[in-house]
């Protein structure tokens, strides 16, 4: 199995990106995996080959425009973040009050039960913990700003 | 349910609040209550004081440890338990602003402070932090919020009774508590509304994220969400500060 990469293909998915100002972009099908982020990286990971489908090909991490940014990926079936969405509607701060500094950032190491960042709704102060160990990989959402229910706020790479 | 509080008595403490949060994470279980005769540094919202002068209020902070993973209405909850409370004992008709000040002839009586916190997206604990003015003079107060405050001394020219107070209260909010538990968010939202400073049809300005807006009150949502109507719609809610009626 060669696995070929159609460049132009990819260049689309890039542009598409940059038009709809999306941050990432991911399709998996049966065998191949692409990652697509505009923050630092670019990720192809090969998924195992289930036996009764040999002619899927597998594209290499090699085969990345910008390979030096390999992320890790994780075990077959497990998705690679942990999120942290938001447990209600409300404003979403990464401080603890308006002239502090942030929790956390990106690229700090984070531990279980560690304070993320707080949602309020109804003047009812909602300290998100963490509930994983860990690396904040990405903050979704700016200072100040409202969440809905459900939104992702952080993606945590767990470490344990 | 809180069925028997375990009550925390100090002399003074930096907040009830801050207190309770420590027991909290101690694992202190659901009705734990920390009532102080003075806080060092008693807090509000929006990371403003609450002044908290020795055996003036009644300083309590209460440790839920709430199923419901929707637990928004509980700042409502405490509003409502502290009004029936101070109605009850002192017979004062109180109002509510929302989500939760206690307000006797426009002025405000108490001041509420919710905490929780969530590991991940599971609730693990609500503190209602409750602020009641009983025996201050118009004088005792510092000067910025003497225009706007009001205790239960000024209301009935006699010191309010804060045992009596701290008793009807945590009974209260056993009630409201067991009616937020068994889901009947509406009873909750109407029974705000009945208590409302404010009435559906008022013209109100407030701040939502550092933004002015005004518009028409038209009661809450579902959720305790404050519903506004203005030129671009309705809409409800969820962080914002009514400031003044127009």
């Amino acid at each position: 199995m060669d696995p070929k990469i159609d460049y132009d293909e990819i260049n689309k998915i890039i542009k598409l990106l940059e038009e709809k100002n999306l941050a990432e972009f991911e399709l998996e099908v049966e065998g191949f995996k692409i990652k697509i982020s505009r923050n630092s990286h670019m990720v192809f990971a090969p998924l195992p080959q289930p036996n009764h489908s040999p002619g899927v090909p597998a594209l290499q991490p090699q085969a990345a425009p910008n390979p030096g940014a390999v992320e890790p990926q994780p075990q077959s079936g497990q998705a690679p973040f942990h999120f942290i969405t938001s447990p209600m509607v409300g404003t979403f701060y990464r401080t603890p009050a308006p002239n502090a500094p942030p929790f956390i950032e990106v690229g700090e190491p984070v531990k279980k039960k560690q304070t993320l960042c707080i949602v309020e709704a109804m003047k009812l102060m909602n300290e998100i913990e963490s509930d994983v160990d860990g690396i904040v990989k990405e903050i979704f959402i700016e200072n100040g700003k409202p969440v809905e229910f459900g939104k992702k706020l952080f993606a945590i790479l767990p470490t344990s | 349910m809180i069925s028997a509080p375990v009550i925390h008595r100090v002399a003074s403490c930096s907040s009830t609040n801050e207190l309770a949060l420590r027991l909290a994470g101690e694992g202190a279980p659901e009705g734990t209550v920390v009532v102080a005769a003075e806080q060092t540094a008693g807090r509000g919202t929006k990371g403003r004081a609450w002044y908290s002068a020795r055996d003036k209020g009644l300083y309590v902070s209460v440790l839920l440890r709430p199923r419901p993973a929707e637990i928004s209405l509980l700042p409502l909850v405490a509003g409502l338990a502290a009004r029936d409370a101070v109605e009850k004992v002192h017979g004062l008709r109180i109002q509510l602003s929302w989500p939760n000040d206690l307000i006797w002839e426009k002025r405000k009586l108490g001041g509420i402070l919710c905490q929780s916190a969530f590991l991940g997206n599971r609730p693990d604990f609500t503190i209602l932090g409750i602020g009641i003015n009983l025996n201050y003079e118009e004088g005792d107060f510092p000067q910025d919020i003497r225009p706007l405050a009001t205790s239960v001394r000024i209301a009935l020219k006699k010191n309010g009774d804060p045992e009596a107070l701290l008793a009807k209260l945590l009974e209260s909010l056993a009630n409201w508590y067991d009616v937020f538990c068994r889901g009947e968010k509406d009873r909750i939202v109407r029974s705000f509304e009945a208590h409302s400073a404010i009435q559906k049809g008022d013209r109100i300005q407030g701040l939502m994220n550092e933004q002015l807006f005004s518009g028409v009150y038209q009661g809450l949502d579902s959720d305790g969400g404050l519903v506004l109507e203005d030129e671009t719609g309705r809409r409800a809610l969820r962080s914002a500060e009514i400031t003044k009626m127009l």
